[in-house]
């Protein structure tokens, strides 16, 4: 038995034994759930490790206030992961699930959700950058001064910085023009 | 497409480093200009997207439902209708192939010494004027930049017939060839240039030691990174890395 601290710091730091107990108390729930509303244990295993995912992120953002307790929180995840995945088929019946459960906070468990999506996209795009790059961005990102920076790499300080510059609008440029980018930008705006 | 000026103002406005009034100015463009405010989100968004590793999280994730019995979630379907044993007898064969083939035509390591260490350095010649550039060097800078290698090599072999002495050139010329597996061209144009101090004899020694790495010449490599360690300059760190990883 975890306290709740334990499970996020656990997750937080990938501890197997952490995500295997979350997995073994969780799942059956969200099995539940996707099962009693039209969906397959396969979809349920997959919303399930998307939704611990999306939970991932979010502890890993450091300074996260919870407005609920940690369970609460992947169910609605889980939940509308699986309401926007119904909407997606245009399945418009299942629109309200049957599960009976009133969630305060919808509106912000969904700009999770669209957060950590965006955030995939970006990685999916950074991998694509060259060698150099992807580097660059990642010592800078972890606070490497760009003196430094241009030591490691065998460029000028000033050349370090106008390089850095390139690939973050690359990278800028290569997300915002991903038609799943727009996609989820209306979402986030519909709410 | 975000300019230069944006980028550093939204650094500088996450930093918490600018004054009321520029807060201000902010805020307010970010609500008049909705591309503003996107680039904003995305570059906030953009340290704990790169430095947060979903991947090895999710795989995990996937190895306990598995462990459990759980069927493997969709991403993966395709995967699950082969069976097992075919998976297994293909992936054999598919490691067998390939260390056969290393065995017989490559030698590991050195191939991965230069794979590990080759990148293709951004030219310089297009912060000049564009007006003082020759027509041809000005195409060949553009093939290069767009990494059209076969392209930019004529150029600029053509632009060394009348300006043999121009290092910088000769420099891009070799790494264009380096690009297009040319490794002994590539060390004959960098050879003067390594031998002679200027701007660019690090750089050539560098690219050099990786040409011969690619060649097989060991010790040709190690006596041109045994250099750049010796004269302490922005080559040094890697070339001492390299050297280590050689004489493993």
């Amino acid at each position: 038995m975890y306290k709740e601290k334990d499970l996020i710091e656990g997750i937080q730091r990938c501890d197997k034994e952490v995500m295997r107990y979350t997995y073994r108390e969780y799942y059956p729930m969200i099995l539940d759930l996707i099962q009693k509303n039209g969906g397959t244990a396969e979809d349920a295993a997959d919303i399930f490790q998307e939704g611990m995912v999306v939970l991932y992120e979010k502890v890993n953002q450091g300074a996260v206030e919870w407005q609920s307790t940690l369970k609460t929180f992947l169910y609605a995840v889980c939940r509308n992961k699986w309401l926007m995945e119904l909407r997606k088929k245009k399945n418009r019946k299942t629109n309200i699930l049957e599960d009976n459960v009133h969630l305060a906070d919808d509106t912000s468990i969904q700009k999770d959700i669209i957060s950590q999506e965006k955030n995939e996209l970006m990685r999916k795009h950074f991998k694509k950058l060259g060698d150099d790059c992807q580097k660059i961005l990642k010592l800078f990102f972890e606070a490497t001064s760009m003196k430094d920076i241009g030591n490691i790499m065998g460029f000028s300080e000033g050349y370090a910085k106008k390089k850095k510059f390139n690939c973050q609008q690359k990278l800028i440029s290569a997300v915002t023009n991903d038609p799943i980018f727009k996609e989820l930008n209306n979402y986030d705006k519909r709410g | 497409m975000i300019s230069e000026a944006d980028l550093l103002l939204i650094e500088q406005y996450l930093e918490g480093t600018l004054t009321e009034d520029q807060i201000n100015q902010i805020d307010e463009r970010m609500n008049k200009d909705p591309e503003f405010a996107t680039h904003l989100a995305l570059v906030k968004e953009m340290p704990s997207a790169i430095l947060t590793d979903t991947g090895t999280f999710r795989n995990q994730m996937h190895r306990i439902m598995e462990e459990d019995g759980i069927k493997s979630p969709h991403k993966t379907a395709s995967i699950k209708r082969i069976a097992p044993r075919f998976i297994l007898l293909a992936v054999a064969a598919i490691l067998a192939g390939i260390v056969l083939a290393v065995n017989i035509f490559l030698p590991v390591k050195k191939v991965d010494l230069y794979g590990m260490n080759f990148s293709i350095p951004n030219e310089n010649l297009t912060t000049r004027d564009n007006s003082i550039l020759d027509a041809n060097l000005q195409k060949a800078v553009q093939a290069y930049s767009n990494h059209n290698f076969q392209s930019a090599i004529p150029l600029f072999q053509k632009y060394l017939q009348s300006n043999e002495s121009n290092s910088e050139v000769r420099f891009f010329l070799a790494i264009s060839l380096m690009a297009e597996g040319k490794f002994e061209d590539a060390l004959a144009n960098l050879g003067d240039l390594s031998n002679h101090t200027g701007p660019y004899q690090n750089a050539s020694l560098w690219y050099s030691a990786l040409a011969s790495i690619k060649l097989n010449e060991k010790n040709l490599a190690q006596s041109l990174l045994t250099k750049l360690v010796e004269k302490e300059n922005s080559y040094t760190p890697k070339a001492k890395e390299l050297l280590e990883e050689l004489s493993n």
